[in-house]
């Protein structure tokens, strides 16, 4: 394989690529309009326009991305996450026209891709989960005649889903068909089918996830777990490896059930099944996700593996050189993903320029980004700035480290969650472990709040600095910017540029 | 004469006032920092130390950032104080609230209508961003006086979308 086209964008974009480049594979990037000048771009051998500025226009178009593909000479397709890393009709449609998909058989994505599909398949392979409607349903009636049988709270999913999108919880009859339709809209928004289905809502259960590897040749082992349930909205905000729940008996436990689900539906690639860990040690499936997941730097940090160059020997048809008793885990690994956006709005997306950006660096990190210094974040995309990741040789280390990379992390222009992960990683109900997938919305957030806005153990020099700064940067911006007109526009233009850059 | 600054950190609120010689805080006399700003960072060089923190900005939002921990911040000197009570007098003559948008994004679904009451927190209408749905909530209970924009409006943040009366 010499070339790979990489049918995404962002920071997966640039992680893909880096491995290719490593294996001495060309990497062949596309692009919207609004991402001509992305880092995917600019970090890639060759790149081609798919015009557009929505997902709808630009990355979800196959024809075009099959077209540029033939064109570029491309002899295998990488789909990232999101977009058309999960569509089986896009996986058939490369493996058709002779390319190599790197990413699981459509049959396998086809199984798993519907949530209420892989559902049924696991019931079938005995493999528990969560208690749920046999398929979408069609009507309100029929989800509230679920929901007064299993019982309230019950979950809305959309069947095609993921990363929260299309997701309502509902605590009672009220609300449920005004949710519905919420959730419907969203789901056919984001993924193109409004199918959405409900499952009983598991009160305070932890979300870990198994990641497991195939070949082609029926081989298959389990890279262990990441505990995934730092969460909010159902976004993931912090991520580890591995889970302080998981003991190396249920380790085994989960991992062979991962595994058999894998060859459950002819599964080959890299692949994660998410299961709910309630507070008995007790799990239920949840769903398998047919793809590379945005939180995989935890794993290859602690089994010093890199997953896409596995995914790519993998896709070439090799054999895996793993064995599972080869698969060692070591240290502790976490992920914050900064996003920007203001967490004390609800975690509403701050859009803007990353005017100033300095990210953490040192012993022990990594940090997979998309973005650059002067890059916008616009609307059309996920508002992730980067995934910061710190490796430690156990779970204190890595939480000390990280909270030493946020307090380096700076960035202006945009607000970012940067704060508010700092205040996690210090708080009992991080450190003990002992936190489930609401902690962040039951306690956290409130906290957080509250130590936002208390002032009490503010020094009296600091508001006394803040109202100097506030002068100098005023008189400096009154000074460039006289009053009547400038002798050149470009010269003010200049001028008032460089001091908006400042506050 | 004192060059007076409100700086609000949080919920705590600072009234800084200053002359060439002295800085009162809430009427009680602070060493005074020496101040040099780059960028976004300031340090305050106080008799005995160095203080860091940096000043941000997002539209209309400041926050402050010091040692790991982010504030959000209002700084308001005496003019500025005095130009938005104007202003808010001038906006304020039918004695409504404006609902504008937090972000940028698109108008999914208005659910409010012309001439009803809404309570404080009530949804009033769904905004589309990053492919998320996002409830718009009344501020206070009022009147819908008016719609100003219509389903499927792509907005900029701070547009303003609904008038309470």
């Amino acid at each position: 394989m010499k070339s790979i086209l990489i049918a995404n964008r962002g920071e997966i974009a640039v992680r893909v690529a880096r491995t290719c480049r490593e294996m001495g594979i060309k990497t062949i990037a596309v692009y919207s309009d609004v991402d001509a000048d992305s880092l995917h771009v600019r970090e890639m051998d060759e790149a081609y326009p798919l015009g557009g500025s929505t997902p709808g226009e630009s990355y979800l178009v196959q024809d075009k991305i099959i077209e540029i593909a033939k064109r570029s000479g491309a002899e295998a397709i990488h789909p990232g996450y999101g977009f058309l890393s999960e569509n089986a009709s896009f996986a058939d449609r490369v493996a058709r026209e002779g390319l190599i998909w790197v990413g699981p058989p459509a049959s396998a994505i086809n199984a798993m891709g519907s949530k209420t599909e892989a559902r049924a398949l696991m019931i079938a392979a005995k493999v528990p989960v969560v208690p749920g409607t046999k398929g979408a349903v069609s009507s309100a009636d029929e989800a509230i005649e679920f929901a007064r049988k299993a019982g309230f709270p019950v979950l809305l999913k959309a069947a095609a889903g993921g990363g929260g999108k299309g997701m309502r919880v509902v605590r009672n009859e009220a609300d449920l068909a005004a949710a519905l339709a919420a959730a419907q809209r969203e789901a056919k928004s984001a993924f193109g089918d409004d199918a959405v289905y409900v499952e009983k809502y598991l009160e305070e259960p932890k979300h870990i996830e198994v990641q497991i590897f195939a070949d082609k040749h029926g081989n298959a082992i389990y890279l262990g777990e990441r505990e995934c349930s730092m969460q909010r909205r159902h976004q993931k905000i912090i991520e580890e490896a591995p889970s302080s729940a998981v003991t190396p008996e249920l380790r085994k436990q989960m991992g062979e059930t991962a595994v058999m689900a894998a060859k459950a539906c002819g599964y080959a690639n890299a692949g994660t099944c998410e299961f709910l860990l309630d507070k008995n040690g007790e799990f239920f499936f949840l769903e398998m996700n047919t793809r590379l997941q945005v939180e995989h730097p935890v794993t290859e940090m602690v089994t010093g593996l890199d997953l896409v160059r596995l995914q790519i020997e993998v896709a070439r048809g090799e054999k895996l050189k793993l064995k599972q008793e080869d698969v060692q885990l070591r240290g502790h690994a976490i992920e914050v993903r900064v996003y920007a956006e203001d967490v004390m709005a609800g975690f509403l997306p701050s859009t803007g320029v990353l005017e100033v950006w300095r990210p953490a660096a040192g012993p022990g990190l990594r940090e997979d980004t998309g973005l650059y210094e002067g890059a916008e974040i616009s609307r059309f995309y996920d508002p992730m700035i980067s995934k910061l990741v710190a490796y430690g040789e156990n779970r204190h280390a890595a939480i000390e480290r990280m909270c030493r990379a946020l307090r380096e992390y700076y960035v202006a222009g945009v607000m970012t969650n940067v704060g508010f992960c700092h205040f996690v990683l210090q708080r009992d109900e991080f450190r003990s472990g002992k936190f489930d997938t609401g902690t962040v919305e039951r306690i956290l957030l409130p906290a957080y709040g509250e130590y936002v806005r208390s002032g009490e153990d503010i020094p009296d020099w600091l508001p006394a600095a803040i109202a100097v700064a506030n002068k100098i940067y005023r008189t400096k911006r009154e000074q460039y910017i006289p009053n009547g007109h400038a002798a050149s526009g470009w010269k003010t233009g200049g001028r008032t540029k460089s001091l908006k850059n400042r506050w | 004469m004192f060059d007076r600054t409100t700086v609000k950190i949080g919920d705590a609120e600072f009234l800084v006032q200053r002359n060439d010689d002295e800085i009162l805080v809430n009427g009680k006399k602070v060493e005074t920092p020496e101040v040099s700003l780059i960028n976004r960072f300031v340090t305050a060089k106080l008799p005995n130390r160095i203080e860091r923190f940096s000043v941000n900005r997002n539209g209309d939002d400041l926050w402050l950032t010091i040692h790991g921990r982010v504030l959000p911040l209002v700084i308001e000197t005496d003019r500025e104080r005095l130009l938005k009570v104007a202003s808010q007098a001038a906006e304020g003559e039918g004695g409504g609230a404006t609902i504008r948008a937090a972000m940028p994004g698109l108008v999914v679904k208005i659910i409010a209508q012309e001439g009803q009451t809404v309570k404080r927190g009530e949804p009033v209408l769904i905004l589309e961003a990053m492919k998320m749905e996002n409830e718009v909530r009344a501020p206070a209970d009022g009147t819908v006086k008016e719609i100003r924009i219509k389903e499927r409006d792509s907005v900029e943040k701070g547009a303003p979308l609904i008038v309470l009366g």
